[in-house]
């Protein structure tokens, strides 16, 4: 069996509210195999978004080990979480979060940008994957003429770019109506199988959680059960 | 309207930082219109406070013929025969205390009086008190005053600033003469009076003749006449009292002669309360951006409230409420820093007075309510007024669309082509005030007001336009981040196009200040190098402005002109003369009595006339050249006559040259000494002197040497070479200017402060932004860099903009209101490459130093709260 890509072991967040300690997350601990799609579901508040936060470096655990692709996010700083997680991860946000300001082109860029990585090679592969999400023709417009759908055609574009091994959805057919959530998550579903990658999705969407391998229930910050989604 | 007045509130106080920077952009506009304001008021105050200590309850005032002054006789004369009582003469001079030990040098004026003539005039200095019967009156010690030699009377402010006590003993210098004098008392003058009289020594009228050399002479007499019967008629008395005066004297009103000091520093005062609207212009830019930011802000909260069912006008009313506590709490503010920038600031006023116009002594800034009522009125209107349009904008958009940011753009990019038919407007009304055929300044500031307007409306679009264009080559150096930096520059322009504007405005005052005080310079610097041919100039060591310029005395200049390394020299008497035109007064007139010669004439730069036949036009009787500005002031050219009051009665002169003259701003005229002068005036005093040494003198060494003949035949005199006057010139040139320096530098400190406001308030409204980029894997040195590079460009687009406004500007200020407010026409316009360089590392200096702070905090905001912050 390979190596989990996500792993984490007694998993605590809780942060400070005045005197008080509110508790997000308590003695999580579950793994996510390469190529595998897991659903993370759960009543609102129940620290989904602070879960995928978590493992994606943008927060740091109370206590608790993370590990994704073997290596312990604990270990890292600030920078080293950043690097690692622009080479490694990809992610989707349920606003899109496209920044106004850049074509669709530049968007999808953005990360292999930032890493200075956008030669030529990523240039032709930001266009193969805008004709891939069906935005061949759109590649110089702004986000803003664009729907809900298309721009979140253009995120699941920007996260999968620099080839990830993970991919991390936080609600990612949210803020679309049901058709078009379902265009999204089928295109998210392909982009990340045809790539091998583990997906980590939170979602409200039975439909969404369906398309997963497993679902992880989380309920007052815990890991409740895992269930093997059905087929 | 209370829950939106109350989540305004809240709003605030979530962001603290960005409703302190709105406050204290509002306040530092104010504390400058303020601070100027208190300036030029509390400088004004101590010229009116020392002129009516001097003049008192004076109705009228006698003076003498040029040169003469007035017989101490003729106070008698119109005590008992012209029968008024209250005659009291004076007699003035400036001198200098010598600094011997802790005891500084100052300038002062010494005031001579005959206490027992004072009572009704200048009551505080009036043996036996203010009012009849009342004793022992303001001077202690009467015997001491009257007998003791050189006795003298100082308030108790004069003693300390001179670190002088009763009974002490002090060295004069009187024009250069050595003199004795002793404080025999403390003189203790009601308040109203003590502040005129900081700067002077009281001294008995036979002692102050004494200290002056001028026995037997008397400079005014000052009277009280009963008031005519009928508005408007003369008193009188004056009919008797002008039967009485001797050849060459006059009477002139109180108001007459101090207004007539008064208007030599009106242009002077217009243009310093002109700059400081200048700054309250730019203040207005930044409180309107402050308060259209605020809105544009909250604009999504706004559109949630329109959605709700909040009506425009609650909307509208709840803006401009909000922007009226803004505009109360940054004014109270305002209000406590002006008065402390208005000491930095009344130190240079009064030194530019006392190098242009008289000598005065400002000891103390007043805070008179009604400035204060002013800069409240004006703060919180302007910041009504200012957060009309967004507040209007705010209820405009559909609800909806107030929660897109896309719509604040797009209504942004359609008001492009509104704001540049404004320009337009704004700019032809400006040139057709510019235009306009008159000698006032108001249409002229009107004018520069509105190009200046017209400039500002253009920055949206020209901001636009260049970091439209500046995105292809940033994405060719920097990759997507510059293409991003120039992008979200362009982006974020609905919300900073006013402070970039605000700060085009200052950098481009910044500039044609700059370019205006380089021209005036250079034309100065030429000028003097033209003017300045002799090579010694000597005169007396006093100050300017006064009506009884002191002398040279006979037997120095006897000893001057006698030196062996002397050439030739040339004398000059200047005086002051009554001018009329075709029966019309035209006021006092600074002339020059000229010994003229083959080679004083050439180094005239001629503006009008034939520089060949001025040597003989010059040398008829009644020729006279006048300068630049008085030709402009009196609208006089060649070939026309004016009347000026010589000692027997008006003399007609003709204008047979105009000259360039950059000495004086009221201009002077100057007739031929031996063909005019004195023909028609029985002095011969000498006030200067113009040197040629033999041909192997050198200048420096033969000012030593004139200057120590000068010392050693009784007067100090200021003996110069010509290259040391030229140093000279422009240091007072320098220092006049130094006021004009400290407004551009406060206009510039409040754009600063403005543009520093607007760009970090929006960098940290770009949180949420920030952390989508740190979570792509942007590292925090990429943010700031990205950060700054934007900033970077919108200080450069406003310096950028600011230059070819700024050259403009300089042009309008020196071919314009410099004529118009002095009558000078400068050589070129000069623009100084520094102040180019400086105007473009200030403004993006300034907007690079805004994103530091924002850049710092985004370092150290956990993502996680970036990402979750309100759009």
């Amino acid at each position: 069996m390979n190596a989990p890509l996500i792993q984490t072991e007694g998993l605590r967040k809780a942060i400070r509210e005045g005197a008080a300690e509110r508790v997000i997350l308590d003695r999580v601990g579950f793994s996510v195999a390469p190529g595998e799609m897991v659903a993370l579901v759960g009543p609102s508040g129940s620290g989904k978004s602070t879960l995928l936060n978590l493992v994606s470096g943008i927060d740091v655990p109370t206590a608790g080990l993370i590990t994704v692709l073997g290596r312990e996010l604990g270990a890292l700083d600030e920078t080293a979480r950043t690097r690692f997680r622009r080479r490694h991860i990809g992610l989707v946000f349920q606003a899109f979060q496209l920044l106004s300001t850049l074509t669709v082109e530049e968007n999808i860029l953005l990360p292999m940008e930032l890493d200075g990585r956008a030669d030529r090679a990523a240039m032709a592969r930001v266009a193969a994957l805008c004709e891939r999400v069906g935005l061949g023709d759109r590649r110089a417009a702004f986000p803003d003429v664009l729907s809900g759908g298309e721009q979140q055609r253009v995120a699941l574009a920007r996260a999968v770019l620099a080839e990830p091994r993970v991919v991390l959805a936080d609600e990612p057919t949210g803020s679309l109506d049901e058709a078009t959530g379902c265009e999204v998550l089928d295109l998210l579903t392909e982009l990340c199988r045809e790539r091998g990658c583990a997906v980590l999705m939170a979602t409200h969407s039975r439909r969404a959680a369906a398309a997963c391998d497993r679902a992880l229930r989380l309920e007052a910050g815990t890991v409740l059960e895992a269930v093997v989604a059905p087929a | 309207m209370k829950l939106l007045l109350r989540s305004a509130r809240r709003d605030h106080a979530r962001h603290p930082v960005q409703a302190l920077l709105a406050v204290l952009g509002v306040a530092v506009g104010v504390a400058v219109v303020l601070a100027v304001d208190l300036a030029n008021q509390s400088a004004e105050r101590a010229f009116t406070a020392s002129t009516e200590s001097l003049v008192g309850r004076a109705t009228h005032r006698i003076d003498g013929a040029v040169g003469q002054g007035l017989p101490d006789e003729l106070v008698r004369v119109l005590r008992v025969d012209a029968g008024v009582p209250s005659a009291a003469p004076r007699i003035t001079g400036s001198v200098r205390t010598v600094a011997v030990g802790d005891r500084p040098t100052r300038q002062l004026t010494l005031l001579g009086i005959d206490p027992l003539a004072e009572r009704d005039v200048r009551p505080w200095l009036a043996f036996g008190g203010p009012a009849e019967g009342s004793a022992p009156g303001p001077i202690p010690d009467l015997a001491a005053f009257l007998t003791r030699p050189g006795a003298v009377l100082a308030t108790e402010p004069t003693q300390q600033r001179l670190a002088l006590s009763p009974g002490d003993s002090f060295t004069l210098d009187v024009h250069g003469v050595s003199r004795r004098a002793v404080l025999v008392g403390t003189l203790s003058p009601p308040r109203h009076a003590a502040a005129g009289l900081t700067s002077v020594l009281v001294a008995d009228l036979a002692t102050a003749q004494e200290l002056l050399q001028r026995e037997g002479v008397v400079d005014a007499i000052d009277l009280c006449c009963e008031p005519s019967g009928s508005f408007g008629a003369e008193p009188p008395q004056l009919r008797a009292v002008r039967r009485l005066l001797p050849p060459g004297a006059r009477v002139a009103t109180i108001g007459a002669a101090t207004g007539a000091l008064s208007d030599l520093t009106h242009a002077f005062r217009t243009n310093l309360q002109a700059l400081s609207l200048l700054a309250l212009l730019v203040g207005a830019f930044l409180i309107f951006n402050t308060v259209q930011f605020s809105v544009v802000r909250r604009r999504r909260a706004l559109g949630t409230l329109r959605a709700l069912g909040a009506q425009r006008r609650q909307v509208f009313a709840a803006v401009l409420v909000e922007a009226g506590l803004l505009g109360v709490l940054g004014t109270a503010l305002g209000c406590l820093l002006g008065p402390w920038l208005a000491r930095g600031l009344v130190g240079l006023v009064a030194q530019t007075i006392n190098d242009l116009y008289f000598t005065l002594t400002v000891t103390s800034v007043v805070l008179p309510p009604a400035a204060f009522a002013k800069a409240v009125a004006l703060g919180v209107t302007v910041c009504v007024v200012a957060a009309v349009a967004p507040a209007f904008e705010a209820t405009r958009v559909p609800p909806r669309d107030a929660m897109l940011r896309t719509s604040l753009e797009g209504a942004f990019a359609r008001s492009l082509p509104r704001s540049r038919r404004w320009a337009l407007l704004f700019g032809g009304v400006g040139a057709l005030l510019l235009a306009w055929p008159t000698r006032s300044l108001v249409p002229a500031y009107g004018g520069l007001l509105a190009v200046l307007l017209g400039a500002a409306l253009l920055v949206p679009t020209a901001c636009s336009v260049l970091l439209r264009h500046a995105a292809t080559p940033l994405r060719a150096v920097a990759g997507v981040a510059g293409s991003l930096a120039a992008r979200g520059a362009a982006g974020a322009l609905s919300r900073t196009a006013v402070a970039v504007a605000a700060l085009m405005l200052a950098v481009a005052a910044s500039v044609g200040l700059g370019a205006m005080i380089g021209s005036f310079r250079s034309s100065v610097a030429s000028w003097l190098a033209t003017s300045l041919r002799a090579d010694v100039y000597i005169t007396t060591r006093v100050a300017t402005g006064g009506r009884n310029e002191a002398l040279i005395l006979p037997e120095v200049l006897r000893a001057l002109r006698e030196t062996p390394s002397v050439a030739s020299s040339f004398t000059y008497r200047r005086f002051r003369a009554s001018a009329r035109r075709r029966g019309e007064p035209l006021g006092e007139v600074q002339m020059v009595g000229l010994q003229t010669g083959p080679q004083l004439l050439p180094t005239f730069e001629l503006l009008a006339g034939d520089a060949e036949a001025l040597p003989a036009r010059l040398g008829e009787p009644g020729g006279v050249m006048i300068s630049e500005p008085l030709a402009y002031r009196l609208q006089l050219g060649v070939g026309d006559t004016f009347d000026v009051r010589a000692d027997a009665g008006d003399v007609a002169l003709t204008v047979v040259a105009v000259f360039r003259d950059f000495a004086s701003e009221h201009g002077i005229a100057m007739i031929d000494r031996d063909a005019t002068y004195h023909r028609h005036w029985a002095d011969r005093g000498v006030s200067s002197l113009a040197v040629f040494g033999v041909p192997a003198a050198d200048a420096d060494a033969l000012a030593v040497q004139l200057d120590g003949i000068a010392t050693a035949a009784g007067q100090a005199l200021s003996v110069q070479s010509s290259r040391g006057l030229r140093v000279t010139s422009l240091e007072v040139f320098d220092r006049t200017f130094a006021i004009t320096g400290a407004l551009r530098m406060l206009c510039l400190a409040v754009a600063f402060l403005g543009v520093f406001c607007a760009i970090m308030s929006l960098s940290l409204d770009r949180q949420r932004e920030v952390g989508l980029l740190r979570a792509l894997g942007a590292l925090p040195r990429q943010i700031t860099a990205l950060v700054l590079t934007q900033t970077a460009l919108l200080g450069l687009c406003a310096g950028v903009l600011a230059l070819p406004v700024g050259v403009l500007l300089g042009w309008l200020l020196t071919a314009v209101i410099n004529r118009r407010s002095f009558g000078w026409t400068l050589l070129d316009l000069h623009l100084p490459v520094g102040v180019a360089f400086e105007a473009l590392a200030l403004a993006c200096g300034a907007a690079v130093l805004a994103a530091v702070y924002p850049t710092w905090r985004f370092a150290r905001t956990p993502m996680v709260d970036a990402l979750r912050e309100e759009e």
